[in-house]
């Protein structure tokens, strides 16, 4: 079942601040309705047991010591963010929102 | 009649040498992006590890607060989408809090009253955002910092059982050693939220959030403003439809709606799959317990049945590097002497030097044999304020400033008798009052014994032999 359209691929790529192209639309249109029907497919599996799943493994405990290790340098954090390295901060376009965020 | 119901929201963060869930380092710093692993950003593929410190600070705070303990934990994720979350959602514990439960007791007016506590939490924080003109900067030390949320049930009465509640809840983190819970250096975050209802009738009324009221005193401000502001619209008709998020503006004690709140719904929690269960035992629980430290309530019970002050009591409690210094030497020498001593000169030193108690240059042997030795009344109080400084300024031993200053004492019987008895015959006068009953005239004699002995008379042999002399 085609649940999402071409409009709705648009708005979704405004809403990220993506441009595309119209073959983009159609090529992105193809996958997330892809995704959604592997999503679907979820809905039919039986649920046998009421025992809720919190993690998809059975260890539990795993913790580590409180040890301060693998930190990385700033000029290469800063880098990945596409940032000036020289720089101190990672910016981001003006966000406009609570304070207490 | 309307009366208030306030809850009370804490963040405190928690002193790991790391993160949560990464092994970044858990410290300010003024290098912005320094204290950052590839799992604060947030990047994809990474995978979070619980930081047992963390776990063992939030249980001994929940132990602390009298809570019942989650022995089965998971985490849970909070979705939200912002640029001081690049993964998108917060690791929080949303559906098994490590304690829940419990209850804070405060003193109101002399009477006890428990605080219930809701609920205990560990959670990441956030990163800091700093709204520039152009643009957002993000600083990711603050990102994974461990925090625990301390959620008060909706039952405190008025603004002043808040501020109780707050500074009660501070001095107990403190004690534990968990945080440096400074409101001002935001490692304590209050949240205050309020409603009013008609006394008697079940149904609360709609509630306010107040966010990130700067101290403790204007959590109190806060709360009376906003009681007052609710009370006024209820009270001509008006109704609280909605509940609101306001903030505090400390500059005109007033609040100032940020936006009406969002609902738990909104933030779709559900179990973090990347962090597998915990499973705390009896035995750890029962280890945390006995490791707790004495709490500054039973301090307060023992410093009173020691005999000091009211005041003394709360300035020792206050700092806690103080209280444990006190603690320490309490045993070594005189306690009641030793506490004036430590509340008064030696702490104004302190404050003036802005150095902290174990920063001092006097060694404590010598604080404890200067304390004994004024507890036997061995110097005069003004002698032992001037020995006090010099060791205080100094350092140095006790027996060799005495000298240094020229404070050695006559405490010889013979020398004293004589010269006592010498003053006695010089002054019929004062020995004929003293004996009609007026106390002036022993504190006449003995001025006259000090100025005699140049302030260096033992106080307490001469006053001992001046009334033997008198009642002859």
């Amino acid at each position: 079942m085609k649940s999402l359209d071409k409009e709705h691929v648009k708005h979704v790529a405004k809403l990220a601040r993506l441009r595309l192209d119209e073959n983009e639309v159609s090529k992105y249109e193809i996958a997330l309705n892809q995704i959604l029907e592997e999503i679907e497919k979820i809905e039919n599996v039986e649920l046998t047991t009421n025992v809720e799943l919190i993690a998809p493994t059975e260890n539990h405990d795993l913790y580590f010591h409180d040890t301060v290790k693998n930190e990385l340098k700033r000029n290469i954090v800063l880098k990945a963010c596409g940032v000036d390295e020289t720089h101190e901060y990672i910016e981001v376009p003006k966000v406009i929102a609570d304070e207490e965020n | 009649m309307l009366v208030p119901t306030i809850g009370i929201e804490v963040h405190v963060e928690l002193k790991s040498k790391a993160k949560v869930y990464s092994t970044a380092k858990n410290e300010f710093s003024y290098e912005p992006n320094t204290n950052v692993t590839l799992i604060d950003l947030g990047y994809p593929g990474t995978l979070p590890k619980l930081n047992r410190e963390v776990v063992n600070m939030a249980l001994k705070a929940a132990l602390a607060l009298n809570c019942e303990i989650s022995k089965d934990m998971h985490f849970d994720r909070k979705n939200y989408f912002y640029p001081d979350l690049p993964k998108g959602y917060q690791i929080t514990q949303s559906m098994t809090p490590i304690g829940h439960d419990g209850y804070l007791e405060i003193e109101v007016n002399g009477k006890k009253k428990q605080i219930g506590i809701e609920r205990i939490h560990i959670e990441e924080d956030t990163c800091k955002s700093i709204h520039g003109e152009t643009g957002t900067l993000l600083n990711f030390n603050r990102a994974g910092v461990p925090l625990v949320e301390i959620v008060s049930k909706p039952v405190i009465e008025t603004p002043e059982e808040a501020v109780l509640y707050l500074e009660k809840l501070r001095e107990t983190l403190l004690y534990l050693g968990i945080s440096d819970v400074k409101i001002e250096e935001g490692s304590m975050r209050c949240d205050a939220n309020i409603s009013l209802h008609e006394e008697n009738t079940d149904t609360f009324g709609t509630k306010c959030e107040i966010k990130n009221i700067g101290s403790i005193h204007n959590v109190g401000v806060s709360l009376h403003y906003e009681e007052n502001r609710q009370r006024e619209i209820l009270e001509n008709g008006g109704q609280i439809l909605h509940e609101e998020t306001r903030r505090f503006d400390d500059k005109t004690g007033k609040t100032i709606l940020m936006r009406t709140k969002e609902t738990g719904n909104d933030y779709r929690y559900f179990p973090e799959p990347d962090l597998p269960m915990i499973h705390l035992t009896l035995e750890e629980i029962e280890n945390t317990k006995k490791q707790l430290p004495i709490m500054p309530d039973v301090l307060r019970e023992n410093y009173r049945k020691l005999g000091l002050n009211e005041n003394q009591i709360k300035t020792i409690i206050a700092a806690r590097d103080l209280c444990e210094f006190y603690e320490q030497e309490r045993k070594l020498c005189d306690a009641n002497v030793l506490a004036n001593y430590l509340t008064g000169d030696i702490l104004s030193f302190l404050n003036r030097e802005k150095i902290n108690i174990n920063e001092l240059k006097m060694d404590v042997k010598e604080l404890e044999e200067f304390v004994n030795r004024m507890a036997k009344k061995e110097f005069s109080s003004k002698q032992g304020k001037e020995l006090l400084n010099e060791l205080l300024e100094n350092g140095g031993k006790v027996e060799e400033v005495i000298k240094k200053l020229g404070l050695a004492q006559i405490s010889d019987t013979s020398v004293l008798e004589e010269m006592i008895i010498k003053i006695v015959n010089n002054h019929p006068d004062s020995v004929k009052d003293y004996k009609e009953g007026k106390d002036r005239a022993i504190k006449f004699l003995m001025g006259q014994v000090m100025k005699e002995t140049k302030g260096q008379a033992n106080p307490s042999l001469a006053m001992e032999i001046l009334k033997a002399e008198l009642s002859k």
